[in-house]
């Protein structure tokens, strides 16, 4: 063996400095697989299922409520200082949706009217369909 | 330090960051996502690569054929026409789906009983005028209208239903429907697909990421999740409640599954989520043991090893030994 060549790493310093790496890269990489998760903000998706079907995206930061226009008429969708979303009135005859009342996390679906409004609930637990 | 050790150093930051980097989850291409309205409820399809846009409207085109025939509501299927006429050709298309509403009956012990459509009709379920029948009346219709295997026999030539009876499939046309839609996708080789009709779930095949199809329960409550169910193997789960389809009769609300001793809406449960390797079993099963009182729905799904989920309308939650392998996540009350 040759004692000419340096031993790698040896000096206290390279020790320090790569563990610093180490930590820097393993918060680097849970940042990016839980930065985006921020939980339930208020945006919901409102799907119209007429022909065409229509899709319209509401951030949630609207204080006001919004009117859609459905297959039998006008639904109005409120939010909630809590950010929780509702059907507040449509002009469907049984009033399902409306009774409903207010969510977070599951769809209101209103089916004479044909209109879905589907929390966008962005904290990585996305689930692809509920059964009701 | 040596010319060497930051060499090698440099090589482990670069390294490092790689891995940052090439870890980093690739997004998984989207999937075509419908929503139609039919069989008087609104169908989803989720559906992912390979798969066509034209593979998808055939599936709901099974939709289509299945309410054709046995929609309870349009005047031209051949559920219509067995309900109005009393008869129908034994050869009809709706041949098998009433076999498989005898099958369940027989299965359920009657828990699950199309031809409860009689008592629903008397309720104002259809006209949406609710009432509450007189004990005369319902005992009349029991005897004389209901009981699958009284009031529908078939011969060689044709299915019979008794006078004034009505048969409503919609308990399983749905699951019929989903299984029929399952199988084009299937069979034109679409990686992963969830089929949803409203809120009865078939899931199949895997999605591109990896990643479990998650299906929640809702929880009637407060519109929250009452459990999760993560599955990467095919599954159907249906759930019946108590909370989309009622009459209020003097501030009273009394939901559309009937006991079939008594004639009268149950109130056992706000809801029963049944988890089965058929859409059909899931779609009959839930509301079979929804009409159970829970002393015999509980023994009768550990019998049968069912997974079953439980609220009760006391609020109550209750997880059959088999769903213990299925439900995450659930509400402990």
């Amino acid at each position: 063996m040759n004692d000419n060549v340096p031993p790698l790493f040896a000096g206290k310093h390279d020790w320090q400095i790569l563990l610093a790496l180490l930590a820097v890269s393993l918060l680097a990489w849970a940042g990016h697989n839980y930065s985006s998760r921020g939980g339930f903000s208020g945006a919901c998706r409102v799907r119209i299922l007429t022909e065409p079907s229509q899709e319209m995206l509401f951030s949630g930061s609207q204080a006001q409520p919004v009117e859609v226009r459905g297959r039998t008429g006008p639904a109005v969708i409120e939010w909630g200082s809590d950010k929780k979303i509702r059907i507040r009135s449509s002009s469907c005859p049984c009033k399902t949706c409306v009774n409903m009342g207010w969510t977070d996390s599951s769809s209101l679906i209103c089916v004479p009217n044909g209109i879905v409004v589907e929390p966008i609930v962005d904290d990585g637990q996305q689930v692809d369909a509920v059964t009701r | 330090m040596t010319v060497l050790r930051a060499k090698i150093l440099l090589v482990v930051v670069a390294a490092l960051i790689s891995f940052v980097f090439l870890t980093r989850p690739l997004p998984a291409p989207p999937p075509l996502f419908e929503s139609r309205l039919m069989m008087d409820t609104i169908i989803s399809i989720t559906a992912y690569p390979p798969v066509t846009k034209e593979q998808v409207d055939a599936a709901f085109a099974e939709f289509t054929r299945v309410e054709s025939m046995a929609s309870f509501h349009l005047d031209g299927s051949e559920l219509s026409e067995l309900n109005r006429n009393g008869r129908l050709a034994a050869n009809a298309l709706l041949k098998p789906l009433l076999q498989i509403a005898v099958a369940y009956y027989a299965k359920t012990d009657g828990y699950f009983d199309v031809s409860f459509a009689s008592l629903q009709n008397a309720y104002g379920f259809y006209s949406g005028e609710g009432r509450l029948p007189a004990e005369e009346e319902l005992a009349g219709l029991l005897r004389d209208r209901c009981g699958l295997d009284k009031v529908l026999q078939q011969n060689d030539e044709e299915f019979r239903l008794a006078s004034g009876s009505l048969l409503d499939l919609g308990g399983i046309a749905g699951g019929y429907a989903i299984e029929k839609a399952a199988r084009v996708l299937r069979e034109s080789g679409c990686g992963g697909f969830l089929i949803d009709d409203a809120g009865d779930i078939w899931v199949d095949g895997s999605k591109p990421d990896g990643s479990a199809w998650r299906i929640a329960v809702r929880d009637p409550r407060d519109n929250g999740t009452l459990a999760l169910v993560e599955t990467r193997a095919p599954l159907a789960i249906s759930t019946s409640g108590d909370y989309e389809r009622f009459i209020t009769v003097d501030g009273k609300r009394y939901g559309h599954i009937m006991n079939p001793l008594s004639g009268r809406p149950v109130d056992y449960y706000s809801s029963v989520t049944i988890i089965a390797s058929e859409p059909v079993a899931a779609d009959a099963l839930s509301t079979a043991v929804f009409a159970m009182p829970p002393e015999i729905a509980f023994k009768w799904v550990e019998d049968r090893n069912l997974a079953a989920l439980f609220l009760t309308s006391t609020g109550t939650i209750h997880l059959s030994s088999a769903g213990r392998q299925y439900f995450s996540q659930v509400k402990t009350q």
